[in-house]
């Protein structure tokens, strides 16, 4: 699978478009990995737990919007944005977004 | 008893806090030297790259405000004008997701990377203070190579 976030494949040829796939993903913390958040919280500085944590969610969402493309018989995604939103407390939604294309 | 704690604790958050921001810029500075060469821009959506190769790539960090600071912030805001407990903050974390971004194109031998965008999401750490001064910085691009 080819992605990129610009309108073209380096390298490719865009043959045909499918339209706009999607994938999103809703995480909360963990447990165990919040109370070490929180006194971390404390002195400042990077919180690893919620670095892992975004980043799994977005390689899940990702994943989504991967396997909605194939279905549709796409080999690429072109113009691939990212939106994070905290849409309660303690979790958040990544969604993912792009034009599933065939490239050659 | 409870304002002792308190203040026991924002006096360890002070120096601690500020001991790990200093590390952290130092830190900051050494890598970026080594990224010097990695070069990164904004524009290149609709360039043609049909001689080249590439690839999405996308880094993050999230970066949290230490108790002081956050108190600090706190009273700034009552005054107005800069906040510069959170200015100097989202700063930090800018630059580690970049450092982050180039890093991941160094490791694909890339040379250049071409529309950068930089996100930003605010994190809410506990139920009680929805502010508490986490937030995500997230930077993508396409490597070209």
């Amino acid at each position: 699978m080819f992605l990129s976030n610009i309108e073209s494949i380096p390298g490719k040829t865009i043959e045909a478009q499918y339209g706009v796939v999607l994938g999103s993903s809703v995480r909360s913390k963990h447990l165990g990995r919040d109370v070490m958040a929180g006194l971390k919280n404390l002195f400042g500085g990077e919180l690893k737990a919620y670095t892992e944590l975004l980043n799994e969610s977005r390689e899940e969402a990702m994943e989504r919007m991967i396997q909605q493309a194939k279905i549709q018989g796409a080999n690429g995604i072109v113009n691939i944005r990212f939106s994070t939103s905290a849409i309660t407390v303690g979790a958040a939604e990544i969604l993912v977004y792009g034009t599933a294309v065939k490239v050659s | 008893m409870g304002l002792l704690i308190f203040f026991g604790l924002l006096i360890s958050a002070y120096f601690v806090g500020r001991r790990i921001e200093n590390n952290h810029l130092r830190d900051l500075e050494i890598r970026e030297k080594r990224y010097r060469d990695m070069t990164f821009r904004s524009t290149g959506k609709k360039e043609n790259f049909s001689d080249q190769r590439g690839q999405l790539i996308f880094a993050s960090v999230v970066i949290g405000q230490d108790y002081f600071k956050l108190i600090w912030a706190l009273f700034s805001s009552l005054v107005g004008g800069r906040v510069y407990a959170y200015e100097k903050l989202v700063e930090r974390g800018r630059r580690e997701s970049l450092l982050r971004l180039q890093q991941k194109a160094q490791m694909m031998n890339a040379k250049e990377i071409v529309n950068v965008r930089f996100e930003t999401a605010q994190i809410g750490l506990d139920a009680r203070n929805n502010a508490a001064g986490a937030m995500e910085i997230f930077c993508y691009g396409t490597a070209l190579n």
